[in-house]
């Protein structure tokens, strides 16, 4: 049966978060850094009482990938919250790690996910939205409006689209101004 | 913002290799002082999309009584992604709610589709005869599309440009203080002359050289607004017009008869607007005959945004039309009439609104009301209303923060003359009226 659990109370656990899973991660074998994927892998064998799983996750692409690896190091954190033991097989959170928290990542400074409310907030919504658990005292519906309204990445689309619409505005407005379009509108006069 | 010049030749006629005829319409000795430099900017693509538009409006159905056009979906679909204002409108187009030129005029960039490419932009500042004024922004496409529209008037009376490039095609006749002036060219027409001239005699070396040099060049279509037209009745050049339109203000049909009578052709009234070029055309009177399929007309209350039945008086709302830097969505063009459908095809009735209202200086010379917007621009006014009663005599309202009564007493007597009775009342609080400005006269036609 799914455990029941407050947006409150795991927000709550992610702020509490261990300074070590923010750690830097390992850049080789003998480096003193969090060895971000052995973690990963742990922590999904261990929400999942199969503790034999061959490694799950394994990493591709562009070298530099700290921002990605510390998010992931604190997810760990965040999924060792019993709500999410059983929640499913392991293999289903792949997707999350490889997908949604990477396009996030690079979006926010990792030590915001456990200091700001929303951030945490957005963090624990991504969880349970992607392990299909509804937080105590909501529904589906209400659920997904709050992880749509304080969406990271739909964020930064509407600040960039402003952004954007704002740099066209002052190019609109500079071409108004200036000579050519002020003489040729004239041509052939107006009926 | 003022116009100007800031283009070669070679800008302003991209397609057009040879400007002999440029040069000898600026050249000849009987020419007016023109003022300014003005050419199309047509390039190949552009020319192409004039070509298209010429053959839609040939091709593109009206819509029905009581029904939109087919094309109104796919074109609220695109304003939605393309222009900022439009982007949250939806796709239920009678609940859209309607626009006003207040709303364009202080924010006219975000009408602009994304599409638009900003170097084409043409800016266009309205004179505000009647309202503030207000930059309209265009491309030299959506510009250029007023020849197949005068086209597709004249065509159903068989009235052809000889598009020739040694010929003036189109003369634009003005009657005021000072105005812009050039000789162009038009690419449409195959490098045929474009002139717009003013007759004030002030503007030429001698008052006899309008007629030399009008004559001279011999326009195929003479356009203006009535009090420009009857200008140049009164000056009657020795020209031969294959077609006469007027536009800006309604032709009464007397007027429309001694034009007839004198120039020996056809006059047309036109309804148009700066924001969307032409919309109707009149040649009889009180009817206007939409011209254009893709700019969809509707009879609104003032009040609400819901039509009037049809055949009943409402404000004429305009939806569509061709140019990528000012799409119309519902705009509200502060024009009333009633539309009828006459074997199918919709027309405006009654236009209202649009009487010229004739000003005459102490010396029983015209005023254009042009000119005295013109004049009140440089004072700043929130608005005003001028009536002038049948002893010519001036009642002059207005109101706006710290007038100066004797600027704006010496501005309007420089307009009409210093002997001019003038009844004045300043205010700073407007009026509940929403016109900013407001002008009424006794005098009219008949009486001059």
């Amino acid at each position: 049966m799914q455990k029941a659990v407050t947006i409150s109370e795991l927000i709550h656990h992610i702020k509490q978060c261990p300074s070590e899973f923010l750690d830097m991660p390992a850049r080789g074998e003998n480096d003193d850094g969090v060895h971000t994927l052995a973690l990963v892998n742990d922590i999904l064998r261990y929400i999942c009482h199969c503790p034999t799983t061959p490694c799950l996750l394994t990493v591709e692409g562009k070298a530099d990938k700290t921002a990605e690896w510390r998010l992931w190091q604190v997810c760990c954190w965040a999924l060792s919250h019993p709500v999410f033991f059983e929640a499913g097989p392991a293999a289903q959170w792949i997707p999350l790690f490889s997908g949604r928290l990477d396009e996030v990542s690079t979006l926010v400074e990792t030590e915001k996910w456990v200091t700001d409310e929303e951030r945490a907030e957005e963090l624990a919504r991504i969880l349970l939205s992607h392990a299909a658990i509804i937080p105590e005292g909501e529904d589906a519906t209400i659920a997904a409006d709050r992880l749509d309204a304080i969406d990271t990445v739909k964020r930064m689309k509407v600040i960039e689209q402003t952004r954007q619409a704002e740099l066209r505005t002052q190019e609109i407005r500079r071409q108004m101004a200036a000579r050519a379009a002020r003489e040729a509108a004239n041509a052939y006069g107006r009926e | 913002m003022n116009p100007v010049e800031g283009l070669t030749d070679r800008q302003r006629f991209p397609l057009i290799d040879d400007l002999r005829l440029l040069h000898r319409l600026r050249q000849d000795e009987s020419a007016p002082r023109f003022n300014f430099a003005s050419g199309d900017r047509l390039d190949g693509a552009g020319l192409e999309k004039v070509h298209e538009y010429r053959r839609s409006l040939d091709t593109q159905p009206f819509w029905l009584p009581g029904q939109l056009p087919a094309w109104m979906t796919t074109f609220l679909d695109w304003c939605q992604r393309q222009v900022p204002a439009y982007r949250d409108i939806g796709s239920c187009f009678q609940a859209i709610p309607t626009l006003r030129r207040p709303q364009i005029a202080a924010r006219p960039w975000q009408y602009v589709a994304a599409e638009a490419r900003l170097e084409d932009m043409l800016v266009f500042c309205t004179s505000g005869t009647t309202e503030a004024p207000m930059d309209v922004l265009a491309d030299p496409v959506s510009q250029a599309c007023w020849l197949p529209q005068l086209e597709s008037i004249l065509e159903r009376d068989r009235i052809r440009f000889d598009r020739e490039g040694q010929k003036v095609a189109i003369c634009l006749v003005c009657d005021q203080k000072d105005t812009l002036t050039y000789a162009s060219l038009s690419t449409w027409l195959g490098g045929a002359g474009v002139l717009k001239i003013n007759l004030n005699p002030e503007e030429w070396s001698k008052p006899e050289d309008r007629c030399v040099y009008l004559e001279r060049y011999n326009p195929e279509i003479i356009t203006g607004d009535p009090f420009s037209l009857w200008s140049m009745a009164r000056v009657a050049p020795r020209i031969r017009p294959k077609a006469m339109v007027s536009s800006a203000m309604t032709l009464h049909q007397g007027a429309r008869q001694l034009l007839q009578q004198q120039f020996g052709c056809p006059v047309y009234d036109i309804y148009s607007l700066t924001e969307c070029r032409m919309i109707a055309v009149s040649t009889e009177p009180a009817r206007y005959r939409l011209i254009r399929p893709e700019l969809y007309v509707e009879i609104l209350s003032p009040d609400s945004d819901i039509a009037v039945p049809e055949g009943a008086v409402g404000e004429i709302t305009v939806t569509g039309g061709n140019n990528p830097f000012l799409p119309l969505v519902r705009y509200r063009t502060g024009d009333f009439a009633s539309l009828k459908y006459v074997d199918g095809h919709p027309c405006l009735c009654d236009l209202e609104g649009r009487s010229p209202v004739i000003f005459l200086r102490q010396n029983r010379e015209f005023l254009n009301p042009i000119d005295i917007s013109r004049a009140l621009s440089k004072v700043a006014l929130a608005g005003f209303t001028l009536h002038q009663r049948e002893d010519l005599s001036l009642e002059f309202s207005a109101w706006g923060a710290e007038l100066e009564a004797r600027s704006l007493e010496t501005t309007l007597k420089q307009l009409f003359g210093d002997a001019i009775p003038l009844q004045m009342t300043l205010s700073v609080e407007s009026p509940p009226s929403p016109q900013k400005v407001k002008y009424t006269s006794e005098i009219n036609e008949i009486e001059i």
